[in-house]
């Protein structure tokens, strides 16, 4: 644990530490000013626009604040953010603990079953829920077959059908870091708990979880962030029945064409999940800190 | 420590045995028992199956058969946490995001011991390994040393009906080893707590256990005290894992309850007593700080079994002087006290031993 050490160890061929890493970062700086900044620059300024040009205004803001319809909107797509969140670590997390494990013999089927919603189209993917949760799909046939219930379920362009489609569309973001995390755990720490008098489930709360909780903040993050920020999805299972943010941003640009307006709704979804997104960050940080011994 | 004779037989292990396919590192039937207050070492080379023993005491591997019990109750089915035992890890495994005194607190709140009488035990506890100053530090603040110190607190308070350690002190180095394993014997006389200790150290098992089991290729090979370990091998294997190292093939001349007369390549020695019968093919085997060199020009001591040779090579191991002596074509190793006048430990020598020193070892 000597950082000296290390310092002085540092990569020679580079001119200087600080201008070295500089250099390198360059490349990834100029591509994010580029397509990144620029864009939200470009947006936060329209935002700040009134239809016939004057500047700068408040109007568009105000419109969204003051309509119940708008903010019911919002409320939605951070409510389902999360709730798909939870529901993607609940479901991730048991398949984690199998992919975790050396010696299962499905690991390599589970890891590609889990990881092949990455390597298809999210429209492809999308029509294989509005198949699936259709009046005549799959799990309605299902139900009915297995005498579960008579009516067929109305999953498709409710709030329900979404959560499942984008908890399934997001998971291997969950299910890759919280494994990477199982990974990480010396087995004799578990073997330690054991003999130590805790039960399984004691050194599942104990131990195991409070050791993977990075993974399933990193995951959480990401999956999160996706959630709030998906398009496809939302729009083909929710469409205009179930609003969410992004379908309202394209609505208020490509039908309305409000651009605006649609800026200032994109101005308030980066905002309100930025603003989540980095309380996590900033709470997970102290936490890890605190593991780390610095407090 | 020495027990008296009449104390009970605590941990009986029966006939245990498990593969692991092909693999090496099974065990195929050992049995030992140990006294309540007994250290046990299990002592032996990588793969001879002490750690897979430890881990089916502690209840981490289930046997193919073969039975264990403490005071009398069968393990059979009991899982790890119901087995009262404690465990100290070669790697420490403490809890990473947990501070020491939370670390020590584990094993008591598992146990479901009352609030009230956590933090008593937990101050006792860290003030045997001389830690209670680090109370609220966190493992990785903590070195090597300090960090198989908590181990053994954390272990220790929850009063273990059994103590395991594996290999404890391998990762720490030498020195700190040489202490610790002093301050481990302690603890363990102090407690009066019954512990089996796994280790490939042979000093680390003569200096910790009261009896020790000497394995090899999953099976025990000798058990004995360490002076019976050190001072009386019974086998090849066990001789030159005790680093006796001059063993001589011969075969049995004479033999009675005074001793046993061999016959070899350099000579004949007289041998301890054994029951092999006359004209039998043996191996036997002398230490190699039991040899001494008779000075030509003294008249210092001499025993029974002595032969001439010539020295080959001469190394300085800063206690002794490890010599290379070359007698009839066989290669002997001797060690030699370190004297003023090396000078003595050169060219042609006379070597002698006594016949205590020289073991008969079993087929």
């Amino acid at each position: 644990m000597t950082a000296g050490a290390t310092d002085k160890a540092g990569i020679s061929w580079l001119p200087g530490r600080q201008a070295g890493l500089a250099l390198l970062l360059a490349p990834a700086l100029v591509y994010y000013f580029v397509v990144l900044f620029l864009p939200q620059l470009e947006i936060a300024t329209a935002s700040l626009m009134a239809a016939d040009g004057r500047f700068p205004v408040d109007t568009n803001f105000r419109r969204f604040v003051t309509d119940p319809f708008f903010l019911s909107i919002l409320w939605r797509t951070v409510r389902l953010s999360v709730i798909s969140t939870l529901l993607a670590v609940i479901v991730a997390y048991p398949i984690a603990i199998y992919l975790s494990q050396p010696w299962r013999r499905w690991r390599a089927v589970v890891a590609f079953a889990v990881i092949t919603p990455i390597m298809i189209s999210a429209v492809a993917r999308s029509y294989g829920w509005v198949i699936i949760l259709g009046p005549a799909g799959l799990l309605n046939q299902a139900i009915t077959g297995l005498h579960l219930g008579t009516d067929p379920q109305h999953l498709l362009y409710t709030e329900t059908g979404l959560v499942i489609a984008l908890t399934h569309l997001h998971l291997p973001f969950m299910v890759l870091p919280i494994t990477a995390a199982l990974q990480q755990i010396d087995p004799s720490i578990l073997r330690a708990s054991r003999i130590l008098g805790a039960g399984s489930m004691r050194t599942f709360w104990r131990v195991t979880l409070p050791l993977t909780l990075p993974g399933i903040t990193a995951g959480a993050t990401i999956v999160f962030c996706l959630n709030g920020s998906s398009f496809v999805t939302p729009a083909l299972i929710g469409g205009a029945r179930i609003p969410m943010m992004s379908f309202l941003i394209y609505q208020q640009g490509l039908d309305v064409r409000d651009w605006n307006f649609a800026s200032a709704v994109a101005i308030v979804l980066l905002l309100s999940t930025s603003t989540i997104v980095i309380a996590h960050l900033i709470w997970s940080g102290r936490r890890q800190r605190r593991a780390a011994g610095a407090a | 420590m020495s027990l008296p004779l009449t104390s009970q037989v605590f941990l009986e292990v029966e006939d245990l045995a498990l593969s692991y396919g092909k693999s090496a590192f099974g065990l195929a039937g050992a049995s030992f028992s140990a006294r309540k207050g007994e250290v046990i070492a299990l002592l032996g080379p990588s793969g001879c199956g002490k750690t897979t023993l430890l881990n089916l005491i502690a209840g981490f591997l289930v046997p193919d058969h073969g039975s264990i019990r403490v005071a009398g109750r069968s393990l059979r089915g009991v899982p790890p946490h119901r087995r009262d035992m404690a465990m100290v890890f070669q790697n420490y495994a403490l809890f990473p995001h947990l501070s020491v005194e939370k670390n020590v607190a584990f094993g008591l709140e598992a146990h479901q011991v009352p609030r009230q009488e956590r933090e008593p035990r937990i101050a006792d506890a860290l003030a045997m390994v001389g830690l209670s100053d680090s109370r609220t530090r966190y493992p990785r603040q903590l070195s090597g040393g300090q960090q198989q110190r908590v181990a053994l607190a954390r272990a220790m308070v929850v009063r273990p009906s059994i103590l395991l350690l594996d290999e404890p002190l391998s990762n720490l180095d030498t020195l700190l080893r040489k202490s610790m394993r002093e301050e481990i014997r302690q603890i363990l006389d102090r407690t009066g707590i019954t512990a089996v200790l796994v280790t490939h150290d042979q000093e680390e098992a003569l200096v910790v256990a009261d009896r020790i089991l000497l394995m090899s290729n999953g099976k025990i090979e000798q058990i004995g005290t360490p002076e019976e370990i050190y001072e009386r091998p019974r086998t090849e294997f066990g001789a030159r894992f005790m680093a006796v190292e001059n063993i001589m093939a011969g075969s049995v001349c004479s033999g009675d309850t005074a001793g046993t007369t061999v016959n070899t390549a350099i000579g004949q020695f007289k041998c301890t007593p054994c029951d092999v019968v006359t004209g039998a093919n043996i191996k036997i085997a002398v230490r190699p700080e039991r040899m001494h060199i008779v000075a030509a020009t003294s008249g210092s001591q001499s025993y029974e079994n002595r032969v001439t040779g010539r020295v080959v090579r001469s190394t300085y191991h800063g206690t002794y002087r490890r010599l290379l002596i070359a007698v009839h074509g066989m290669e002997l190793i001797v060690h030699a006290p370190v004297s003023s006048d090396d000078s003595e430990y050169s060219g042609d020598v006379q070597l002698t031993w006594r016949p205590a020193d020289t073991h008969v070892l079993l087929q």
